[in-house]
């Protein structure tokens, strides 16, 4: 550089002398914090690293790794991170990773599930999810810590979290319950059916059913399960019934229950996963209370038309039992064909003193008969009538059911009638009807061979003559009738003037004997003075009984001596 | 031994670097002092340079990490959306075909960043080991880092604009990640690194070798 500029270059006035500090500038702070913001960082990211689990599902419809979310009560709580085949490709694994925060969720009891849009009958659910998405639902549940899970294929009817209780129904078929019936105490909703699994081909399908608290506390030991499901219409032996639920019931089925509280009150409450018997409606019930049951085949004769399973099995008017089948079968060694009909008797109905089945011989043997009768006129339903019959002759047939005991059978009334009738119509029709109208013929032809005679007709007029001649006669005697009746009439009067004379005679006779009259009163003295008499006589005979010698002596001297 | 070039600093000569004034300065005095016209303190040299564009540059590559692994925005569609960090969102422009913009934002927001952290490390290395190797060329090289630099902040601009304009809630919304903040620190503290460096002492290496 040239010199000239140097002068114009001043000096530096001011030298503002700073002690310079030896060691580090204050710069390096500056990495510092960057590194220590960093550190920080990282361990929040890492403290957020939540763990990350598998869940199995059928499909992977609407998942999306990295962008399918796992929410709690739409509360983000992690997230897909992967979707793979599993290894046989039946299903799908998606590997999640979930928030720290939720970690203590992750237990044998969790459930997951996806969230779509879903339509039943009960109403249409995960609308929003149409627009942001399906995403995975989880429910917190107790257990066992895991981390691999199987995912719901449906949304649980019922949270966890939701207080109640679970039972199971079982049932043999389960009609139009679905997941998500209601089930009704009086009337009132108080749970949902949950599902349903049927573990074998022999055994019930098992129910589940939720009850919301408080109502579980109404879930007894004695509480009966029913179905409820809507329309219920039965026409049996008697009658038609039609039951109507509600319009949801009806759509989806329902289970009702109650719970008897009679004198020994309802019984204890009962825990969690207790096991009902469903009975297919609520007079099911009563049906299926009696757990003994004996059964018994009969033989009908007739036809058995209007006769189902399930009719009644009556003595004199009260159920005993119910017909479970009815079958038609074909001896062909005898070749005939017979109904058995298959009855069940419930001794529990009966007060039956011993053993049902022994009392039951003993009454076979004393006339217990079956019959068939109508219970119900306008459909011709059947029911099995058991009586005494004492006189009746039965036949049993030991070869054809050879486990099952017999009732024998006495004919039907409608058959009984029908059999009279054609018996009699058959004695009718053995009648000789042809040889005993010849033989009216005949002697209507005889009477009338006499009713035209001519001799009889000569005979009638003989007696018509007779007849005159009698008449005539008639008619004479009473003209001299007259005459005789004149002196008659005399007589009459001359004995009536005789007669009145004897009245006053009698008058007069009674007049003097009157006891006011005089001749009386004299008759009285008379008596009297005729008493006197005699007893004066009777002094005098003792008198001269005791003093014979007075008689010579005198009266008066004996008595002065 | 001088190979024909003067420094100003022979000459005990320093530039106000705020207005220019020219200064003689001795050797001694070299720090500290303090221009007489407007009051900024006068150096030969950038004091420290060396140690500040070292701390600035470690803590922009500290910070280099965190950009890239988290997220930098998210962009939610219909509430549908994922967090996206740098490098997945030029693979999501690479996939939905704008091979540009995809190329822009992999120039802007990984290359330029990653070469300036690159190309201040080698010259400060190639200072601290007094290199002679190329000095023009480096100095074109450090020329190209300052210039480019600010660039980086494009990224940053798009999403601040980005996260201003689309805000309709749920049906679209752009929220900004913590990555971007890391990586507008990486692109500030970069930035700082360069200028913190004096270019000059690629020459002084020069000169004080042959001394």
């Amino acid at each position: 550089m040239s010199e000239p500029s140097k002068p114009k270059t001043p000096a530096v006035p001011v030298v503002e002398r700073k002690k310079k500090r030896a060691g580090l500038s204050p710069i390096w702070l500056v990495p510092v914090m960057a590194a220590a913001i960093g550190i920080w960082i990282a361990g929040m990211a890492w403290m957020e690293q939540g763990p990350t689990i598998t869940i199995s599902f059928n499909t992977a419809q609407g998942l999306e790794p990295g962008k399918t979310r796992i929410k709690h009560k739409d509360v983000e709580v992690g997230k897909l991170v992967d979707v793979v085949l599993k290894d046989d490709h039946s299903g799908v694994v998606v590997t999640a990773e979930l928030q720290p925060r939720v970690a203590n969720f992750l237990t044998t009891g969790t459930r997951f599930w996806v969230v779509r849009p879903r339509l039943s009958i009960k109403g249409v659910t995960g609308l929003s999810t149409l627009v942001s998405g399906a995403y995975i639902e989880i429910e917190p549940g107790f257990g066992v810590d895991t981390k691999h899970f199987a995912g719901l294929e449906s949304p649980p009817v019922v949270r966890a979290d939701v207080p109640g209780r679970k039972y199971v129904l079982q049932v043999a078929e389960l009609g139009s319950l679905s997941v998500g019936s209601p089930i009704y105490f009086r009337g009132i909703q108080v749970g949902e059916v949950l599902g349903h699994e049927l573990e074998a081909l022999d055994k019930e399908i098992d129910v589940h059913i939720f009850v919301n608290a408080p109502y579980h506390h109404l879930v007894r030991e004695n509480s009966r399960f029913w179905n409820r499901s809507g329309l219920n219409i039965t026409l049996d032996a008697n009658g038609m019934k039609v039951k109507m639920a509600s319009m949801q019931a009806l759509l989806v089925g329902g289970v009702a229950f109650e719970t008897p509280a009679d004198i020994e009150g309802a019984g204890p409450e009962v825990p969690d996963g207790t096991t009902f018997r469903l009975f297919r409606d609520r007079s099911g019930i009563d049906e299926n209370l009696y757990t003994q049951s004996l059964p018994y085949v009969m033989f009908f004769n007739g036809s058995v038309r209007g006769l189902k399973p399930g009719a009644p099995v009556e003595f004199r008017g009260i159920k005993v039992g119910s017909v479970t089948d009815v079958k038609l079968e074909y001896d062909a060694g005898k070749n005939e064909f017979f109904v058995p009909v298959f009855i069940q008797i419930q001794p529990e109905r009966i007060n039956i003193g011993g053993q049902p089945a022994k009392v039951i011989e003993n009454l076979i043997t004393r006339g217990l008969r079956a019959q068939l009768r109508t219970g119900n006129l306008l459909t011709g339903q059947l029911f099995v009538d058991l009586d005494l019959h004492p006189d009746s002759r039965y036949e049993m047939h030991p070869d054809r059911q050879k486990n099952i005991k017999e009732i024998p059978t006495v004919l039907t009334s409608l058959d009984e009638i029908t059999h009279s009738v054609t018996e009699f119509l058959e004695k009718v029709q053995s009648l000789p009807l042809d040889t005993l109208s010849d033989e009216v013929l005949k002697s209507v032809r005889g009477v009338n061979d006499i009713i035209y005679e001519p001799a009889l007709k000569g005979s009638v007029i003989t007696m018509k003559n007779t007849l005159n001649n009698l008449e005539k006669m008639v008619a004479d005697l009473s003209s001299r009738m007259d005459p005789m009746t004149e002196d008659l009439h005399k007589t009459i009067q001359a004995a009536r003037k005789t007669l009145d004379q004897t009245t006053q005679s009698l008058t007069s006779i009674e007049n003097v004997v009157a006891p006011d009259s005089a001749l009386h009163y004299d008759i009285q003295q008379a008596v009297r003075e005729l008493t006197a008499t005699s007893r004066s006589i009777r002094r005098l005979t003792d008198y001269l009984e005791r003093n014979p010698d007075s008689l010579l002596f005198g009266k008066g001297k004996r008595q002065a001596q | 031994m001088r190979p024909g070039y003067d420094r100003a600093k022979d000459i005990g000569l320093a530039r106000c670097e705020r207005c220019g004034l020219a200064l003689s300065l001795s050797v001694h005095e070299q720090h500290d002092a303090a221009c007489p016209r407007c009051g900024q303190s006068v150096h030969f040299r950038k004091p420290n340079s060396i140690a500040r564009t070292w701390a600035w540059l470690i803590a922009a590559t500290i910070c280099y990490i965190p950009a890239n692994l988290f997220p930098i925005m998210t962009v939610e569609k219909l509430g549908q959306g994922e967090p996206s960090t740098i490098v997945s969102g030029v693979q999501m422009l690479w996939a939905a075909g704008m091979y540009p913009i995809a190329i822009l934002v992999f120039v802007a927001s990984i290359m330029v960043p990653v070469l300036k952290l690159i190309v201040l490390t080698f010259l400060l290395i190639s200072i601290q080991r007094r290199s002679q190797w190329r000095p023009k060329d480096r100095a074109i090289l450090y020329r190209i880092t300052e210039f480019f630099g600010r660039w980086s902040m494009i990224d940053i601009y798009m999403i601040s604009i980005l996260t201003a304009l689309v805000s309709f809630g749920t049906v679209a919304q752009v929220t900004p990640g913590l990555g971007a903040t890391f990586f507008a620190g990486v692109v500030v503290m970069t930035m700082i690194a360069a200028e913190c460096f004096d270019a000059r002492l690629i020459w002084d290496c020069l000169e004080e070798n042959h001394e």
